[in-house]
């Protein structure tokens, strides 16, 4: 159904005039109306004449000034005519000339070239062109997509095939430590924008014949490259293949960020929590790929998608694994607390000072009571106003420039915690509530999951408002039966607690050392669990006993 | 794909129907803002004429207490007082406090009332049964509410001036929860209480609260307070003065506060406190020793007809302060002091149980139930004439006093000039 509707799109301008002409577009004198899709240049060859090649680089790409024709004249007499055809900014300009241009116009003619005129491309090729990836198609829809991926196409007069160089070179960004990721101890390495740069980081990471990269390309216009990287041996070749079918699935016309493949293949579309982890570490995705899980490169974003998840993931950080693992496991806990908080903390504000003022301490209640003295709004409009101005603030703060930014939180400062409360409209513990609260939601080092959290903090509230602690507790049910129910790629989300498996708690509960962590996660690493010898412990061994050791 | 898309819509607007129904339709039946409530924080019941009772009810007043927002956190902001007191008559508690809503601008809210005041004159002459019963029904009324006798007007009561506590109920309340500084008097909860009026044998007693004089206010009139800016001393201040006992709901009479403390023992809640002896040479010194902890057993015998009650005492304590020269590196003289604080412990109960067996003929140690447990079939028969078999109970005791440590020095400074 798809197919035809961009069909119907593809050939509307062209309906009128030319209607029927589709078939041999390229001898129209319009390149601008016409439209190319890639089914039609499948069917086109390379052709013989150089000519008919020009005119039809030139009618599909004649338009863009971006494009570089080049004539110019092989062989000692000058007598076969080539162009190199490329795409100016995307490729090596000194490589261009010196290995390219020189080759072929200057030293060609000085070796007295005379190759008989079947065997030039494999003459030009094997000894000519010193430029190590070279290959020849005769496809026009191999020529088009090499070149707009930054290689140089080769046309020969009299040669039915197009010699492909790459010499690729663009500008992009230096791999620099991820602003979004910070570590304290670490490498400081993040992906950057160039697909090529993101897989040699993580190849240079994990030197195993197993790791593989397989590529894959979608968006019918933007053709971007994804890669899916895996580990031979300890993935599950059904999830491989799960990821592979819902990546094929995908029919869109541009990918220009990995958030487009994450909403098209997760498993429930309409949950608010994350089911598809991201990160721009490469150290993260490798120690992902050692547990057993699928990471999911996209050309153009540094953001690489890491499946199948489970809860647990979002409240670590790959720090937890750097440092010792007695902070890991105390940050672990910390973090399980705010997680609570920021979900938690206003609703239950609202329940306990409007419904349940008797479990409130007597001394507090007194305090609240003489707090809210005067505050013009019930419990539930303070917060939602209070939660309303901190993250407009936050989001202020996000977007607007450096500079501007600080005034912003200076203003926000000042009409949150002062103003407000000394005009009376909001009584200082909500203030203190929604800071808390706030802070909290930062704590997850997951940004999205946060994202979650302080979004399911608003249908808390109300039901705390509505139904008390009652409502609460129906809040958290419903949140809980929902996590119970989420799959990611089929992982059950809330795994390892539940369904539990009770071995793979020494991640998720508390980071255990090490040495200790001799299985892969469950889940993920299915037939392939040990990660690592048994009994590695560090331990004072009696003389004698480490001889005995190393024998065996 | 259109039906598909309405469907979606469909749903969505129905979840937002729902959730509105949700959110307006209960309409937060319950749902009270903090400061829409009186937070009573003590009540106290007084008989009236015509089998009335008069309640008094003591709000706080958070407002005085200085905003939150600009306040220092200073108790009493500007002058204002910070607590509210109400009286009104009813023929019930229930109906005289839903009666008080007419003087009350706020929703009175007893699940912070923190002490319970009846006065001694219900308690002596109308028995404490019918009041009981709204303390033990209401939901918002907790079990763990201090209950203390008075014999002073509770409206006086709780207008005791004070500079420390926001009101005179959390007074009260803090100088009961300091009750094992002394162990001089004997307190119940409302629950507890309730306990013991359930109880076949023991009698249910609690404390007694009172006003004394300001011993610390000058005696001359010097000083002129208020044109040097500050509040003089208080003309009285709020004592708990031993223990009220009961027979059935009706006070049968106080115990002072030895004797109190002799009750303590017996039951064995006495955790701290000091115990004064005679100095074993000058016997117009004292020592005074703190308690630490001790550990109360009862053994009933029934011998020959005749109710035998073995009290085992094992107490430790420190030496606080002496004004004797004692060498305590010695250990007899240790010893001795031992001996004589298990004598003074002795001499404790002995005048409680004079008190409780002779003059009221009560059972508020718990000989009953320890006979009970002990000899459950013959208590059937027992049980019906407990109150003419208590006071014939012979009470041995056994107290084995230690003492711990003796503070920073082992031997008390002495001028050794000659």
């Amino acid at each position: 159904m798809v197919t035809r509707l961009l069909k119907r799109l593809a050939r509307k301008p062209s309906k009128k005039r030319n209607a029927g002409q589709a078939a041999n577009g390229h001898q129209q004198p319009e390149p601008d109306r016409r439209v190319y899709l890639d089914r039609e240049l499948k069917q086109m060859a390379v052709m013989s004449r150089l000519e008919d090649n020009l005119n039809l680089m030139k009618n599909i790409f004649g338009l863009n000034n971006d494009v570089v024709f080049r004539h110019f004249r092989l062989g000692a007499a000058e007598q076969t005519g080539a162009a190199v055809v490329y795409v100016d900014g995307m490729t090596d300009n000194a490589s261009f000339n010196n290995d390219i241009m020189k080759p072929l116009m200057l030293e060609s003619r000085q070796a007295g070239f005379r190759p008989a005129p079947g065997s030039l491309l494999e003459w030009l090729q094997n000894s000519a062109i010193p430029v190590s990836n070279v290959f020849e198609t005769g496809n026009m829809e191999n020529v088009v997509s090499s070149m707009l991926y930054g290689n140089v196409i080769l046309f020969i007069d009299g040669q039915d095939k197009a010699l492909v160089l790459d010499i690729k070179n663009w500008n992009s960004r230096q791999v620099s430590e991820p602003d979004s990721e910070i570590l304290v101890r670490g490498p400081r390495e993040g992906f950057v924008e160039t697909l090529r740069t993101n897989t040699s980081l993580i190849r240079r990471r994990l030197r195993s014949p197993n790791l593989i990269l397989e590529n894959i390309h979608i968006g019918r216009v933007s053709h971007t490259g994804v890669t899916i990287a895996y580990i031979r041996g300890i993935v599950s070749p059904d999830m491989v293949a799960e990821v592979k079918r819902r990546l094929q699935r995908i029919n869109i016309d541009g990918v220009l960020e990995s958030g487009y493949l994450e909403e098209f293949i997760e498993d429930n579309p309409y949950s608010p929590f994350p089911q598809i982890i991201h990160t721009e570490r490469p150290d993260r995705v490798a120690a992902s790929l050692l547990e057993g899980r699928v990471a999911i490169l996209t050309d153009g974003t540094p953001v690489v998608l890491i499946v199948p998840v489970d809860i647990t993931a979002f409240m670590s950080s790959a720090e937890d694994y750097y440092e010792r693992y007695m902070m890991g496991t105390i940050i672990l806990w910390l973090r399980f607390v705010a997680f609570g908080i920021s979900i938690l903390l206003p609703s239950l504000y609202i329940a306990i000072t409007t419904f349940h003022q008797e479990m409130i301490p007597t001394r507090l209640l007194i305090t609240l009571a003489a707090a809210r003295e005067g505050v013009p709004f019930p419990a539930l409009v303070e917060a939602l106003l209070m939660e309303f101005t901190f993250e407009a603030l936050r989001e202020a703060g996000v977007r607007l420039p450096r500079s501007v930014g600080q005034a912003v939180s200076i203003v926000g400062a000042l009409v949150i915690g002062q103003a407000a409360v000394q005009a009376g409209i909001v009584s200082p513990l909500m203030v203190i509530v929604v800071a808390v609260t706030g802070i909290a939601s930062f704590a997850s080092p997951a940004f999205n999951f946060g994202l979650a959290l302080r979004l399911l903090r608003f249908p808390m509230m109300l039901l705390a408002a509505s139904l008390g602690l009652f409502g609460v507790m129906v809040g958290i049910l419903a949140i809980l039966i929902h996590l119970a129910g989420l799959r990611s790629f089929g992982v059950p989300y809330l795994s390892p607690l539940a369904p539990l498996h009770p071995r793979d708690l020494k991640d998720v509960l508390m980071r255990v050392p090490w040495w200790a962590m001799d299985e892969r996660p469950a889940e993920t690493a299915k037939q392939n669990r040990r990660r690592q010898a048994p009994g590695l412990k560090p331990s004072v061994k009696k003389p004698g006993g480490e001889q005995g050791d190393r024998q065996e | 794909m259109k039906g598909k898309m309405k469907a979606i819509i469909k749903i969505f607007l129905l979840g937002l129907l729902l959730a509105g129904i949700l959110i307006t339709l209960p309409s937060c039946w319950d749902h009270r803002e903090v400061e829409q409530l009186g937070i009573v924080m003590a009540t106290g019941v007084e008989p009236a004429s015509g089998g009335r009772v008069r309640i008094t009810v003591q709000t706080v007043n958070p407002a005085a207490l200085g905003k939150g927002a600009t306040g220092t956190g200073g108790v009493i902001a500007g002058g204002a007082k910070p607590y509210r007191n109400r009286s009104i008559e009813g023929d019930t508690i229930f109906e005289a406090i839903r009666e008080l809503s007419r003087q009350s601008p706020r929703q009175l809210f007893f699940a912070h009332n923190q002490v319970i005041i009846l006065s001694e004159k219900l308690a002596r002459e109308r028995g404490v049964k019918e009041v009981m019963d709204f303390f033990e029904r209401n939901p918002q009324m907790r079990r763990t509410t201090w209950l203390l006798v008075s014999n002073r007007e509770v409206a006086e009561l709780l207008d005791v001036s004070g500079r420390l506590e926001v009101a005179p109920s959390q007074r009260i309340f803090n100088i009961v929860n300091e009750r094992y500084r002394t162990s001089e008097y004997a307190v119940r909860m409302v629950g507890n209480f309730l306990e013991l009026m359930e109880s076949e044998s023991t009698q249910p007693f609690t404390a007694v609260i009172d006003i004394i004089p300001n011993q610390a206010r000058p005696s001359d009139s010097r000083h002129n307070f208020i044109s040097e800016g500050q509040t003089p001393e208080p003309h009285e201040n709020l004592e708990i003065n031993g223990t009220a006992v009961f027979r059935r709901d009706k006070m049968a009479g106080r115990l002072d506060e030895r004797e109190s403390r002799g009750l303590l023992w017996v039951r064995g809640e006495v955790k701290g406190g000091v115990i004064e002896i005679p100095a074993p040479k000058s016997e117009k010194k004292s020592i005074s020793l703190e308690i630490l902890r001790s550990k109360t057993k009862l053994e009933p015998e029934i011998r020959d007809g005749q109710i035998y009650i073995k009290v085992k005492i094992q107490e430790e304590s420190n030496l606080g302060e002496t004004m004797e020269m004692l060498d305590l590196t010695k250990p007899e003289v240790i010893e001795e002091l031992e001996a004589l604080q298990a004598r003074e412990i002795q001499k404790e109960i002995e005048s409680a149980l004079a008190r409780a067996q002779q003059d009221y003929g009560v059972d508020v140690f718990g000989f009953g139930e320890a006979v009970h447990r002990k000899y459950p079939g013959q208590w059937k028969e027992m049980k019906k004439m407990w109150s003419e078999l208590f006071p014939g109970v012979q009470v041995q005791m056994e107290v084995e006093a230690k003492i711990r440590r003796s503070g920073l020095v082992s031997k008390p400074v002495e001028p050794m000039q000659r």
